[in-house]
């Protein structure tokens, strides 16, 4: 049922009114308070209408059981459980999810993500609860990174994942410092790190790969047969795997990093990866085990901790650090 | 209105010097080349890119000249795009009229009389059931 912002607000009072009948006889009258408490100017015969939009059945409308009391000249819902947002929201859970549209429009800000923010307002909208702030600065700031190159592709991306659509895009390695055009049955967008990546099967590579979307350039959807990547490719990709650029043939081995006691709080506060185990000695120099796909990025993690953090194993991961 | 008709696309991997010939695109309003330029040790000093607005498609399959209707991402000669490290790069597109959707060679012709800095392609083929094809958004 396509409802204006406005008439869903007001729906969401008449409910909240309802609902508090402990609190407040539900009249019209206390209805048109709150909503003017509320900023809506709105008037009997709004509600009056609001009311009987609300007791049609879905999807012309919210299939509302209310009744009018005549004796009482109150409204109350036949059956006692009915509310129209279906989950009552404190208002601890409704500054939960303000919180929460708040990380979303950080990370998503993609045509995407404008949806993804509408469809949360309407989340919120389901309770007549507004956030209280007046403090005049954000009480949560997340970290928002420039938006990247690439970043524009998105919504074709995930259209392409979603619907097994192959694409071509001409890429550009940083490290090769060349040119390469690709054709890429593409099955998820990752994030890592504040950077965008695609993973899917490349035929080029007659492999399963991972492309930055800041080296992508010009993809469109091609018409033809959509190649699948093995479930365990994915899964690896998704869950076995400090960043997204596997080194050697990608298989899962076990890690050992020594860390300093400072960097071993760090890193026992703030794993590394959910398969992290930490071994401290008596002076509090720990040692982390990881079972984890070794990647490029998980070295570069370890070298910014400078001496604090080492690879102990295994050897030719730890000589890769060494000489390169 | 949308147009389904299907449109083609051939990745190429062709060469010259610093400049890769990566994709040609055919749809029945264009034909589009991308390219991809990437700065090597000749250029110690800065380098620059731009392109001849007399650029054109010769093919096998017809005399026409196909001239350079468009281009993206890059500016057409005396104007320049300067860059200051060779580790820089550049990709950018052109856009030519319609080729015949037969089976071909085509060559990209920048300067009839070429020098080492003109971005000639010559005889790539275009093979119909080598290309892929896509569709418009």
């Amino acid at each position: 049922m396509p409802i204006n912002k406005n008439a869903l607000r007001r729906y969401q009072i008449i409910d909240h009114v309802i609902l508090q009948k402990d609190l407040h006889k539900p009249t019209i009258k206390r209805m048109i308070e709150v909503c003017e408490r509320e900023g809506l100017k709105v008037s009997k015969e709004t509600i009056s209408k609001d009311l009987g939009k609300m007791r049609q059945p879905r999807p012309a409308g919210l299939d509302a059981p209310i009744v009018f009391n005549f004796s009482t000249q109150e409204y109350y819902y036949e059956d006692d459980s009915f509310s129209i947002s279906g989950i009552r929201l404190t208002r601890e859970e409704s500054s939960l999810l303000q919180e929460s549209l708040v990380l979303i429009q950080c990370l998503l800000k993609t045509e995407l993500g404008d949806k993804l923010r509408h469809a949360m307002e309407k989340v919120l909208s389901t309770s007549i609860e507004e956030p209280e702030n007046t403090l005049g600065f954000p009480v949560l700031k997340t970290m928002e990174p420039p938006r990247s190159r690439g970043y524009e592709f998105m919504d074709l991306l995930l259209q392409a994942c979603r619907a097994r659509i192959p694409i071509s895009f001409v890429h550009y390695s940083y490290s090769k410092e060349a040119f390469k055009a690709v054709v890429l049955h593409p099955c998820l967008v990752r994030e890592f790190d504040n950077r965008w990546y695609v993973f899917g099967f490349s035929e080029g590579h007659n492999s399963a790969r991972c492309f930055g979307l800041d080296r992508m350039y010009e993809p469109v959807l091609l018409q033809r047969s959509f190649w699948n990547c093995e479930r365990a490719t994915i899964d690896n990709f998704l869950n076995h795997m400090y960043g997204v650029y596997p080194l050697r043939e990608g298989k899962t081995e076990t890690v050992i990093l020594q860390a300093s006691p400072l960097v071993t709080k760090i890193l026992s506060a703030n794993p590394i990866h959910d398969s992290q185990k930490v071994e401290k000695n008596l002076r509090g120099v720990g040692t982390i085990t990881l079972t984890i796909i070794p990647t490029m990025e998980l070295i570069q993690f370890v070298r910014s901790y400078g001496p604090e953090l080492r690879i102990i194993g295994p050897a030719w991961m730890a000589n890769y650090d060494k000489n390169t | 209105m949308k147009n389904n008709t299907p449109h083609h696309i051939w990745h190429v991997d062709a060469k010259i010097n610093s400049l890769q010939l990566l994709r040609i695109t055919l749809t029945e309003r264009t034909t589009r080349l991308d390219l991809g330029y990437q700065a090597n040790d000749e250029y110690d000093y800065g380098w620059w890119i731009n392109i001849y607005q007399e650029t054109h498609l010769l093919t096998s399959v017809s005399e026409r000249k196909f001239l350079m209707q468009d281009h993206k991402n890059i500016v057409t000669a005396p104007g320049r795009l300067n860059y200051e490290s060779r580790s820089d790069w550049q990709f950018f597109s052109l856009f030519f009229a319609p080729l015949p959707l037969v089976d071909q060679y085509v060559s990209m012709i920048e300067s009839e009389k070429p020098d080492k800095n003109n971005f000639n392609f010559y005889n790539i083929p275009l093979i119909t059931k080598e290309a892929v094809l896509f569709k418009l958004d």
